[in-house]
């Protein structure tokens, strides 16, 4: 009988911990960071050897509680959809401190992690906001006009109102900043041909960098600080895509504006 | 003085912006500003009185990573939540975007340069967070190890 309940008990610590691990990994967390969640949840729960391989496209995490009878558990947890949100990173973060510092069961941990799992990101609006005066300054910042950096938030607005409308349709991620950066060229030129805009370059380039891939690069680099180096060359290569996506999305409008024009 | 203004103006608006994109919880808004901020300051002072790009990244780069670790320390918070707000501003999404129009524009050489600086941006923004880390890993292992000799 108290073989199930130690069984039992090791099955709900390492899905509890492969849980917070793969909660971190989509969010944005690096990966030695996700390793040592893990690992910190599992050893604080009496379970002798942990062992963690973790990359940015999935988990693996195998427990030994160390006695005789005891079994081995390896539990594999696929990754997808990554979608940075860094208060849930900073709860799991604190979850993770609390839960090894005091005596918390794996149920409760289960629980409070789906607490975690349920916090929203900022209104649309605020983001909206945010996107808008991300693509505004970027712009100021290369044709120092008024009109131009207004143009440039409103069409920032607009893009990031595109994109989040895009990703409910789980497009994969190169089409999507290909399709971005693509609305936003349009969009930029056609505020162009109405002859009030001056720098339809600046527009363009305050809208691409709301999607810049800065989280890809960051995350890469400190992944390969650490030794992590699949995940760091992984990252790299998605941020290259990323990247190249943007530029031909912004390339072929421009590509077929210039056309349509020489047909006028 | 519009040297100031735009240090000022252009160090805290963007990061403000990717905040709350990112959703960095509301508290942490501002710390995460201020490191946007000084990173910007860094970055500006480099341009205005060299000219040099790369110098300017890798320079507020390192000033990322070296406050984000000290917001992180101080406020208990993993340091990702700091670094990403305050990176965000220093990638090279213009010369990218100059690059490809050179590429349309069939100006081959002058795509090249621009694809070399945009390269070596990235490249020296990654080395400032690399060197920043690597600095911060020496401090923390030697404060241990002293630490041990006195206990």
């Amino acid at each position: 009988m108290t073989d199930t309940i130690r069984k039992q008990y090791q099955k709900q610590v390492i899905t509890l911990a492969v849980q917070a691990g793969k909660m971190m990994m989509t969010n944005g967390a690096e990966v030695y960071r996700v390793e040592e969640t893990i690992e910190r949840i599992c050893l604080a729960c009496g379970l002798k050897e942990v062992e963690v391989f973790a990359t940015p496209t999935g988990i693996i995490a195998s427990v030994d509680s160390g006695e005789d009878a005891g079994g081995v558990y390896t539990k594999v947890k696929r990754v997808r959809n990554t979608r940075v949100d860094l208060a849930k990173v900073s709860e799991l973060n604190s979850f993770s401190r609390i839960f090894t510092t005091t005596e918390y069961s794996p149920k409760k941990g289960m629980d409070k992690l789906q607490e975690i799992d349920s916090i929203k990101p900022y209104k649309l609006w605020k983001r909206l906001l945010g996107a808008g005066i991300i693509a505004a300054f970027f712009c100021w910042a290369i044709a120092h006009n008024a009109v131009d950096t207004a143009a440039a938030g409103a069409i920032g607005m607009m893009s990031y109102l595109f994109s989040s409308w895009i990703s409910k349709y789980s497009i994969n991620y190169f089409m999507n900043g290909m399709i971005c950066s693509a609305f936003a060229t349009f969009f930029a030129l056609l505020a162009y041909s109405t002859g009030l805009v001056y720098h339809y370059d600046a527009i363009i380039i305050g809208s691409i960098m709301i999607f810049v891939p800065g989280v890809a690069i960051t995350n890469s680099i400190r992944d390969l600080l650490y030794g992590d180096m699949i995940s760091g060359v992984a990252r790299m290569a998605e941020a290259c895509v990323v990247a190249v996506a943007q530029a031909a999305g912004a390339g072929i409008i421009l590509k077929l504006w210039t056309m349509g024009g020489s047909l006028l | 003085m519009s040297f100031f203004v735009s240090v000022i103006v252009m160090g805290f608006i963007p990061s403000l912006g990717f905040s709350i994109l990112f959703h960095v919880p509301k508290r942490l808004i501002f710390p995460a500003m201020i490191v946007g901020f000084c990173s910007n300051a860094a970055y500006q002072a480099v341009i205005y009185t060299s000219e040099n790009r790369m110098m300017a990244c890798f320079l507020g780069a390192c000033v990322v990573g070296f406050f984000a670790y000290f917001m992180a320390r101080g406020l208990r918070e993993a340091s990702t939540v700091f670094i990403l707000p305050g990176i965000m501003p220093l990638v090279p999404g213009s010369y990218m975007y100059y690059t490809m129009s050179y590429l349309i524009e069939r100006s081959y050489s002058q795509a090249a340069s621009s694809l070399s600086s945009t390269l070596l941006m990235a490249g020296s923004v990654a080395l400032g967070l690399l060197i920043s880390g690597s600095i911060l890993k020496i401090c923390t292992s030697l404060k241990r190890k002293v630490q041990s000799l006195y206990e």
